[in-house]
């Protein structure tokens, strides 16, 4: 469905994309996560054809958006970060307007029942709340009722329960079958939504697979506690891969950067000390330990700045 | 839908917002009545007469200053705003965009123009020597000149805070050298063959003939002619120079043609063009 190579995109001196090469298949979410600045809504505007790539190819649906703009408008359903929303006009007569430009549509108000908004028909977009305009942009992109939607950052600056309302709206999209492109800097949104998430940091890919792929692959410790009750010695834990990093009340910490070794060590060792396992706790990185790896301590320093 | 079905689509919705906003009434209904109450008192002494001889100049005006400064600042401040690049992710055209900016101003206009004839002519009573359809066809010409030049002036401003330079910049030659703030005949002749580039004068010089001259439609053919050359111009400036988005560069080679048009028209409209009835004082 998404198909692109190499692509390169400079704005002046400044490289924003290096050397890009992703393939989205159709069906669910992929979530575009990563910083700000990072380069997910150039990305994101060069497949909409807002923007042109310096070098490289896309092409979405077979049609590249340089070029053949139109038919691809006529395919993709698009929120842009931001949404200039025409503010004297009321919520149905928004969605009229854009009925206009295309040859086919759904039936608007089954659009905004889609988006929770029927009941806001007759209201005028400035007197609608942030959670709305969104809710409403979103109605403008699947409008059309298109095959893929390019939300860029749908949730950003909206509350939680307003997110939650986007969720599930995104949610309800991929069990009727649509492919959703989304960017966010919402760890938990991209676990959440995406079957599929790309990290970008500084124009490039630095990790892709499921989130439950990427947790996998993290390099990081997992925490591991336990209370014992009577002896214990925790030499043969330590022996394999274990650190211990402390207490916390009557559990002791440890660091593992194996869990599966370090449980099976751990019952050989109970077992042959004659101690009773009271309690265990075990915490695995998050995919938000994967992002922060990723992301590297330099971009972090750079945000604090 | 066709791409003239989405461009009246956009021009009706343009309308209501228009509309809506007490702002955009102000300026299309009320502040053009404020000039043509103080030129009614102050100059003409509120004499339906002499209101007469001042109404084609305001009229003028009110075409000039809404298509300058209203509908042309409204097309820098809906691109600069982001609304244009929302459409642009669309199956609209730069066609489409540029053909529901102009109805709609062209309809605004036209509102506004019938609205300050109304209110002069139940306030001052004035005397109209032509007929009706010379002096709608006369205004329709102005409205539609003025609306694509004012759309093109849009086009080439950087952004809302550059705008007003370059507005004022055209608008005010064009308010004092046309005849339409000041009598035309009581002008300096060189500063008549100023006048002669400037698009609002043959506008001025068409409402002058049909309503103080009262000559028939026929004999306004020339200066119809010379605002249909302006009309066509401007379109074609809109189309060459149109912008989804503020930081889109203008494209140097495109200026260059469109401005190298519309310096072709302007001078040979004033080397060809229709006499200036109104350089002798009237009576």
């Amino acid at each position: 469905m998404i198909e692109i190579r190499n692509l390169v995109k400079d704005y002046g001196s400044e490289r924003a994309l290096s050397d890009v090469s992703l393939a989205i298949e159709s069906g669910g979410c992929v979530g575009l996560l990563g910083p700000n600045g990072a380069g997910k809504t150039t990305l994101v505007e060069i497949l909409e054809g807002l923007r042109e790539a310096t070098s490289g190819s896309v092409r979405v649906f077979g049609l590249d958006p340089a070029l053949e703009a139109r038919p691809l408008r006529l395919r993709i359903g698009v929120q842009l970060q931001a949404t200039a929303l025409p503010q004297e006009l009321k919520v149905s007569e928004v969605l009229r307007l854009y009925a206009a430009f295309y040859p086919a549509t759904l039936e608007p108000r089954a659009v905004l029942e889609s988006v929770d908004l029927l009941a806001k028909e007759r209201a005028l977009v400035r007197t609608l709340s942030g959670g709305e305009r969104q809710r409403l942009a979103l109605a403008l992109a699947l409008l059309h009722d298109p095959e893929l939607l390019l939300l860029d950052e749908p949730t950003a600056a909206l509350d939680p329960m307003a997110r939650r309302g986007v969720h599930a709206i995104v949610e309800q999209l991929v069990a009727r079958g649509k492919t959703v492109l989304l960017t966010t800097h919402y760890i938990e949104e991209a676990e959440k939504l995406c079957r599929r998430v790309v990290m970008i940091r500084r124009g490039e890919i630095v990790a892709d697979g499921s989130p439950f792929e990427l947790v996998g692959k993290a390099a990081g410790l997992s925490t591991l506690w336990i209370e014992v009750d009577g002896p214990f010695d925790p030499a043969p834990l330590l022996a394999a891969g274990a650190v211990e990093e402390g207490r916390e009340g009557r559990h002791r910490r440890f660091g593992v950067s194996d869990p599966g070794a370090a449980i099976v060590a751990l019952g050989d060792l109970l077992r042959a000390q004659g101690a009773r396992l009271v309690d265990l706790r075990l915490k695995r990185p998050t995919l938000e330990d994967v992002y922060l790896e990723y992301m590297g301590e330099s971009d972090a320093a750079r945000e604090v700045a | 839908m066709s791409a003239l079905g989405a461009a009246l689509a956009l021009t009706r919705s343009y309308l209501l917002e228009t509309a809506r906003s007490r702002t955009s009434l102000f300026f299309t209904l009320a502040f053009p009545q404020l000039f043509l109450f103080v030129f009614a008192f102050v100059f003409a002494g509120g004499r339906p007469n002499d209101v007469g001889y001042l109404m084609p100049g305001l009229l003028t005006l009110t075409t000039i200053t809404s298509s300058f400064f209203g509908y042309s600042m409204r097309l820098v401040a809906e691109r600069e705003r982001g609304a244009f690049r929302r459409l642009r992710v669309t199956p609209a055209t730069a066609g489409t965009v540029v053909a529901g900016n102009f109805l709609h101003a062209l309809a605004a206009l036209a509102v506004a123009l019938a609205f300050q004839f109304g209110v002069g002519w139940a306030a001052f009573r004035f005397p109209v020597a032509g007929s009706a359809v010379a002096v709608a066809a006369m205004l329709l010409a102005g409205a539609l000149a003025f609306v694509a030049l004012g759309l093109f002036v849009g086009c080439v401003s950087r952004d809302t805070r550059s705008a007003p330079a370059l507005t004022n910049l055209l608008v005010f030659p064009m308010m004092f050298l046309s005849g339409s703030a000041m009598p035309f005949f009581a002008l300096p002749g060189w500063i008549q063959q100023i006048g002669r580039f400037l698009p609002a004068t043959y506008l001025n010089e068409g409402l002058q003939r049909a309503m103080i001259q009262g000559r028939p439609l026929a004999d306004l053919a020339g200066p119809i002619a010379a605002l249909l050359a302006y009309t066509a111009v401007g379109l074609f400036l809109n189309a060459q120079l149109f912008r989804w988005e503020s930081t889109d560069r203008l494209p140097p080679r495109r200026l260059a043609i469109g401005l190298a048009a519309l310096a072709l028209v302007v001078v040979a409209i004033a080397l060809a063009g229709p006499e200036l009835t109104m350089a002798k004082r009237p009576g």
